[in-house]
């Protein structure tokens, strides 16, 4: 047998990746838990719904489903003590290029938008608010001011065109009533 | 018959509905063809929009959509190696391969005109299976449709990837959202807390695109998907060099339509899962198999693969409009949109509503062969597909997320349970719970109790009927094979050598 047909004989299976076995952190068992006491909470709640004769409980379903997600989640803690024994084939994934605090500032961002729109909306309207969240927004997740602008100006104006004009939907206009 | 289709060509033959399907494909191939940008989510924003249609351009804007999207996920899986949607990943090593090699335009005329074929062939599935599927289920009544419900959702979570107990979990989840509000049994309220909108009860399609949409925005800023310069692709021959690929693995072709059509059917597979089936199997029968995703790449899995994952997109609407159990997650999301419309899917359907039906079939006849044309020119301009910055994309995905949300009532709430959900989506995504089973979950939900209630009702607590009814018992028996699946896959599963054991001869 020569080396190179031991070379073709290795490349007909091979490993992409390989796994590596971890011991997982307690993510696992924090989970759950939540579901564990996520159920239990479920099942007690359903005990004092309002009652109807000839009817059975409206407590009935969420009691099962109760029940069946707190059995999950002491499976989900049981695998989890038997994998900090013996490892977990963990996925590689890609880490990624941005800083921890960039990270984090961007979710904020991204749900800070969604929540002073809900706060803000009807008293500011959509043609300006939504366009100066969007500016605030792109620029924030690294656009250049003027592509940021333009972006956030034609969105809002496309949306605007399709659901208030096209669907009909009333989207608020606050401070520009003349738009409305 | 006849009559039926021409009342179904009438309601087709609209402006309206030409419009709608254009625009629809045009944007499922923006969004297919974006990695990082789901089908699904592609749906859960289109889906507001949908609503104001009437029910069959709303179907047919998510079935153009969907069928466009699954194609153009193609796009970059062949110029990047990152595909444009989960179907496309069985075979984004081989497409990229190849293109690399310069056989970009023949790799993605390929994917194109084999997908249409394939999504055609679902069809063709579709029109024949489910009319005599329709015929059984005549004889469900609701402990049958129980039965059915709790199969489809369990063949859902086995199906799932990764952990099946995180995927009950998501799945119980889902259903007890989906009892958030007014019991329809009893009328009592139930986790509402006081609170008058929750008294309503939570939409499926805010807490749908907050689990699908908003949540993979956050994934995005978080891991932003590095942007890659694309290679330019010569098209000149495109058409003859496809056809010419495709006559010579027409088996490939035949096997993936089979494949697809089949496993689509299955209640909570879909593309993706067709896709790997097909992939392997395609790998397992070739001559050429060893060649399947190294070197050079080969066009043979691309074939069967993409037939694979377009047929199963039609196909998973037999068991949509059959008994009302998605087949993926876009029908699921579809499924949640009829009813909406109060189009109730099952036996009624067939019975009463045909032209409706015939109408979606031709619907998916006309998108995929829309598809052709359409999908060559992406091809041509797939260059520029790619080029779109995330962090201009980004904010108008949330845009879209907020006015969609609030179209649904114009209300502020449903903009709240986007952003919950958004947040409870990324959190679970990202420890491993998958977010489909909670949409099932929040769809089927009410379906599931209130057959479950009037079954216990009818027969005053008599549970035996759950089990004795033949067509109930046959049911029984195959959520429970299914629920052991995994554990006989591991029994069946034995390895072709055993490592040797250290202390061996040397």
């Amino acid at each position: 047998m020569s080396s190179s047909d031991l070379a073709a004989d290795e490349s007909e299976t091979p490993e992409p990746h390989e796994p590596t076995f971890e011991k997982p952190g307690p993510a696992d068992l924090v989970g759950g838990g939540i579901a564990i006491v996520l159920g239990a909470v479920v099942i007690i709640a359903s005990q004092s719904f309002p009652r109807q004769p000839n009817v059975p409980s409206p407590g009935l379903a969420p009691s099962i489903v109760g029940g069946i997600m707190a059995l999950c989640g002491l499976g989900v803690i049981l695998t989890w003590a038997r994998d900090r024994k013996r490892g977990r084939e963990v996925e590689e994934l890609i880490p990624s290029p941005l800083s921890i605090r960039d990270q984090v500032i961007n979710v904020l961002a991204v749900l800070a938008v969604v929540a002073t729109y809900i706060l803000l909306g009807d008293i500011v309207g959509f043609p300006i608010l939504m366009t100066v969240l969007l500016a605030l927004l792109m620029i924030r997740l690294g656009a250049k001011w003027w592509v940021a602008l333009i972006g956030a100006v034609a969105t809002s104006v496309v949306i605007y065109l399709i659901f208030n004009d096209v669907l009909g939907v009333p989207l608020p206009t606050g401070w520009t009533p003349f738009l409305g | 018959m006849l009559h039926n289709l021409g009342e179904a060509f009438s309601l087709l033959a609209t402006v309206q509905l030409v419009v709608v399907v254009l625009l629809s494909a045009v944007y499922g191939m923006f969004i297919g063809a974006i990695p990082g940008l789901t089908a699904t989510l592609a749906t859960a924003l289109l889906v507001p929009i949908a609503l104001f249609l009437d029910p069959i351009p709303a179907v047919a804007s998510i079935i153009s959509m969907s069928a466009m999207a699954i194609f153009a996920g193609d796009i970059p899986s062949a110029l990047v190696r990152m595909p444009g949607t989960p179907a496309s990943a069985a075979y984004t090593d081989d497409a990229y391969l190849l293109t690399q090699n310069g056989q970009g335009a023949r790799v993605l005329g390929v994917g194109l005109v084999g997908s249409a074929i394939g999504g055609i062939a679902g069809a063709i599935v579709l029109i024949f299976a489910a009319p005599a599927l329709s015929r059984v289920a005549m004889q469900f009544t609701s402990f049958e449709y129980f039965w059915v419900a709790v199969l489809g959702l369990t063949a859902a979570v086995i199906i799932s990837r990764g952990s099946q107990l995180k995927g009950a979990i998501s799945l119980m989840l889902g259903l007890l959202v989906s009892m958030i509000g007014l019991d329809q049994t009893s009328g009592a309220p139930r986790f509402t807390f006081g609170n008058g909108d929750l008294l309503g009860g939570i939409s499926f399609i805010p807490a749908m695109i907050g689990l699908f949409g908003l949540s993979e925005v956050i994934r995005n800023v978080i891991n932003p998907a590095r942007r890659v310069k694309a290679p330019r692709m010569k098209t000149k021959g495109m058409l003859g060099d496809t056809f010419r690929t495709l006559r010579k693995y027409w088996k490939g072709m035949v096997s993936g339509n089979a494949i697809g059509a089949g496993i689509g059917a299955l209640p909570g597979a879909g593309g993706d899962v067709a896709a790997w089936v097909a992939y392997a199997a395609t790998k397992n029968a070739s001559p050429n198999g060893k060649l399947f995703g190294r070197g050079k790449g080969h066009i043979e899995p691309i074939v069967s693969a993409g037939a694979a994952n377009n047929a199963a997109v039609a196909s998973a609407y037999v068991p949509t409009l059959v008994f009302g159990i998605p087949g993926d997650t876009i029908t699921a999301i579809l499924m949640g949109v009829l009813l909406i419309q109060d189009i109730e899917p099952g036996p009624g359907l067939f019975a009463e509503n045909a032209p409706t039906l015939y109408a979606m079939y031709m619907l998916f006849i006309i998108a995929n062969l829309l598809m052709i044309p359409l999908g060559f020119l992406a091809i041509k301009a797939s260059g520029n597909l790619l080029r779109v910055p995330a962090a201009v994309l980004m904010p108008i995905i949330v845009a879209f997320c907020i006015v969609g949300a609030y179209s649904i009532n114009n209300a502020r709430f449903e903009i709240i349970i986007v952003l919950v959900f958004g947040v409870i989506g990324y959190f679970m995504e990202r420890h491993g719970y998958p977010v489909a089973p909670a949409v099932l979950g929040i769809v089927l939900g009410p379906i599931i109790e209130r057959n479950f209630m009037s079954s216990v009702i009818k027969t005053n607590w008599d549970f035996s009927q759950f089990f004795t009814r033949p067509i109930s018992a046959i049911l029984l028996s195959l959520t429970i094979l299914v629920l052991l699946y995994p554990m006989l896959a591991k029994l069946f599963r034995r390895k072709p050598r055993d490592p040797a054991p250290a202390d061996d001869e040397t």
